[in-house]
């Protein structure tokens, strides 16, 4: 107990909030690029294989061209083709969308597997700038935390607030979730609900591009397999507990990495305290929000069911 | 409901893609089970010289790969060696590419036949030694903890075929007398890099960020805090083991890269990075700043690693998984194999120091002289990483 007050008043919060913030970053563009794809009707649990995908490609294209920008766009246009492809299957052949996005996950990772074996290299990518504004970084409190990051995770914190303007204030988000909600009625409004969740999802895809590019021309200068390690699925759950409401997702994934980050300070300081259960409190909020025990959390109504629901193809 | 049941689904789908993908390919997760404990007096292969350590180069090129035999017709019956990889491939920069270039070594030194059998799946395994059995080899050798039961089984079952594993000690006296067990002392390999790492710092402050908190992994880390403090009594030392929950095991560099950067915050200016791509996130986290050095694991990683890391990277503290394999193919030649648990250690080159290469020049003599001492001492046994083989190093 001792040591653990003791390490409670040694911690820096501030630094720790800032790396928190850091680690969000692709599970808060996962988590929007969800909203986008769920708000409109398709379910997309491919974005962990998009994301990995464009950690590759972006890459890969980065040391190519001695450009971490060019490096950038072609990661997102990277996971816009794989989102293209979820869209195809899921909107035009009607495929069950978590079975076509699990295969989507399967796919990329072996496929960059792959790629990264036949075409082995040391070199490493340019980063991205990292952003550190001076004079404002140097503000007490919230200096460090806003104002010293890398460029994606500037991008991140507006990509949260665009993306709420888009969902709940322009004429695209209303047609998106009704779309998702209620598309017979939308259809009879003469919203054509194909074309707007085909849009949608190729949206999810381009965040997850930002999102992959932040492993490789963000956090390490290399690509490794798997390496985006579930972040996707984590932005997923971040999603489904902020109830698919952008602002709250950016707060929901810092819920899930200041856990994460608190555990790395307990054992730099010894505390004797189970730093594996730590990092799991996430997800036990998670379940307990899933099955509905602390408020309930309401996807749209017409997520997963291809439209029109009646047609045989 | 439904909505709800299918998200629940979703997120099921991807816990079991992670737990998946996880089996797969963790480098230095080999866990030998840590109730049956190697026994270090079995150690069989100590007689070989220093010299005959391989140059790190010596790692075999993807194109080497189905290099079946030395000359296919010498007259007297030539000694057939068979190598079965876990789902990793032979040119997986780690494990499997290392063993299979200690068979390659062998191959030249002793003229004998060898092939490697890539294993695509899990259920490979068995089919994949069944091969090597009906094909009458002399010497099995399958890699890494995933093999580990079907190992045994077939052990068990062609009584006559020997075999050999490499990081598994589930091998005790009880054991058939045709399994062997090649495993290593890591803390003695953290104990170098201890040394080196407690002598270099300028900050006094050191750092650690591991793995998978399991046996490997945690007699690198005991090692390498002993190291440390044998040379700087005084230093601050951190240290983070990767949880369960954080991400992928062994597969997640940004979580890597967060924690070294907690450290480098706290002044840490020399961080040992064993943890497999959560550790080499670590080393591409320290590159970003400056005087911070870096140390790798289990290969010298100087070969594998970006351009940026091998700026910073000092050194790697080795595990020499092809020198147990080469060992374990000469005590077949030499007509000395028998089985048990073997640990390989500082006395028969089975752990080691990699080379300084770009940072040679950082390296005072007076230092190099230091760790060539503690080499020494582990060699002649007056140094002790204080690790005992016995016990779970994890506790």
């Amino acid at each position: 107990m001792e040591q653990l007050i003791a390490a409670l008043g040694q911690i820096d919060y501030i630094f720790l909030i800032a790396v928190a913030l850091r680690a969000a970053t692709p599970i808060v563009f996962a988590a929007l690029g969800g909203i986008f794809s769920e708000r409109s009707g398709i379910v997309n649990i491919a974005l962990e294989g998009m994301m990995l995908t464009s950690a590759y490609v972006s890459f890969r294209i980065a040391v190519a061209a001695g450009s971490p920008w060019i490096g950038l766009l072609g990661g997102i246009v990277a996971a816009m083709l794989v989102a293209a492809l979820h869209a195809v299957v899921s909107i035009r052949y009607r495929t069950n969308q978590v079975v076509s996005g699990t295969v989507i996950n399967i796919f990329a990772a072996g496929i960059t597997g792959y790629l990264y074996r036949a075409f082995p290299t040391t070199e490493s990518a340019d980063y991205l700038p990292a952003v550190s504004i001076a004079g404002l970084k140097d503000l007490p409190l919230v200096g460090p935390i806003l104002f010293d990051q890398g460029f994606l995770t500037y991008v991140m914190v507006l990509a949260v607030f665009v993306t709420w303007l888009v969902i709940f204030k322009t004429k695209w988000g209303l047609r998106t979730r009704a779309v998702g909600e209620l598309p017979r009625a939308a259809d009879t409004a003469g919203i054509n609900v194909n074309r707007m969740r085909f849009y949608n999802v190729l949206i999810s895809g381009a965040l997850a591009g930002l999102g992959g590019a932040f492993f490789t021309l963000q956090t390490v200068s290399s690509f490794t397999p798997n390496m985006t390690s579930g972040q996707g699925f984590i932005g997923l759950a971040a999603m489904i507990f902020a109830n698919w409401n952008p602002i709250s997702a950016l707060f929901a994934s810092l819920l899930f990495t200041i856990p994460q980050a608190l555990a790395g300070q307990f054992q730099l300081y010894n505390v004797p305290l189970p730093y594996q259960l730590l990092s799991t409190l996430p997800y036990v909020l998670t379940i307990v929000t899933l099955a509905g025990f602390m408020r309930r959390s309401t996807p749209p109504a017409a997520e997963g069911i291809p439209y029109p629901e009646d047609a045989r193809t | 409901m439904n909505k709800r049941l299918s998200a629940m689904l979703g997120l099921a789908i991807g816990a079991s893609l992670l737990l998946s993908a996880c089996g797969a390919a963790t480098p230095t997760a080999v866990p030998p089970k840590p109730t049956e404990a190697p026994k270090p007096t079995a150690v069989p292969a100590t007689a070989v010289p220093p010299t005959a350590a391989p140059k790190p180069t010596d790692v075999p090129k993807p194109t080497a790969v189905p290099a079946t035999a030395v000359p296919p017709t010498a007259a007297p019956k030539k000694l057939k060696v068979g190598l079965v990889t876990d789902v990793g491939s032979l040119d997986d920069k780690s494990f499997n590419a290392s063993a299979w270039a200690g068979v390659q070594r062998a191959m030249k030194d002793f003229g004998i036949e060898a092939k490697a059998i890539e294993s695509k799946q899990p259920t490979d395994y068995q089919k994949n030694i069944g091969q090597f059995v009906n094909e009458k080899y002399d010497l099995i050798i399958t890699v890494g903890f995933l093999m580990g039961d079907d190992t045994a089984k077939a052990a068990g079952q062609y009584p006559d075929q020997k075999m050999a594993i490499v990081d598994v000690g589930y091998y005790d006296d009880k054991a058939p007398k045709n399994g062997m067990g090649l495993n290593f002392a890591e803390d003695q390999s953290g104990l170098l890099a201890g040394t080196l790492a407690g002598l270099m710092t300028k900050s006094n402050v050191l750092g650690g960020v591991y793995g998978l908190a399991i046996p490997p992994v945690c007699k690198f880390r005991k090692g390498y805090e002993a190291g440390i403090k044998s040379v700087n009594a005084n230093a601050k030392v951190f240290g983070v083991y990767q949880g369960p929950s954080d991400g992928t095991p062994f597969q997640n560099p940004a979580w890597g890269a967060a924690r070294a950067k907690d450290q480098i915050q706290q002044k840490a200016d020399v961080i040992f990075s064993a943890g497999g791509n959560t550790g080499n996130g670590g080393l591409e986290e320290i590159a970003k700043a400056t005087g911070v050095l870096g140390i790798g694991v289990d290969q010298d990683q100087f070969l594998t690693l970006s351009d940026n890391v091998k700026k910073i990277l000092l050194t790697s503290a080795m595990k020499r998984v092809d020198q147990a394999t080469y060992l374990a193919v000469k005590d077949v030649v030499d007509g000395k194999f028998k089985g048990g648990n073997v640990v390989f250690d500082i006395k028969n080159d089975g752990i080691g120091l990699a080379p300084y290469h770009d940072l040679d020049s950082k390296v005072s003599a007076d230092i190099k002289t230091k760790v060539d001492a503690a080499i020494k001492g582990l060699k002649d046994g007056t140094l002790k990483t204080g690790v005992d083989p016995a016990a779970d190093p994890c506790k």
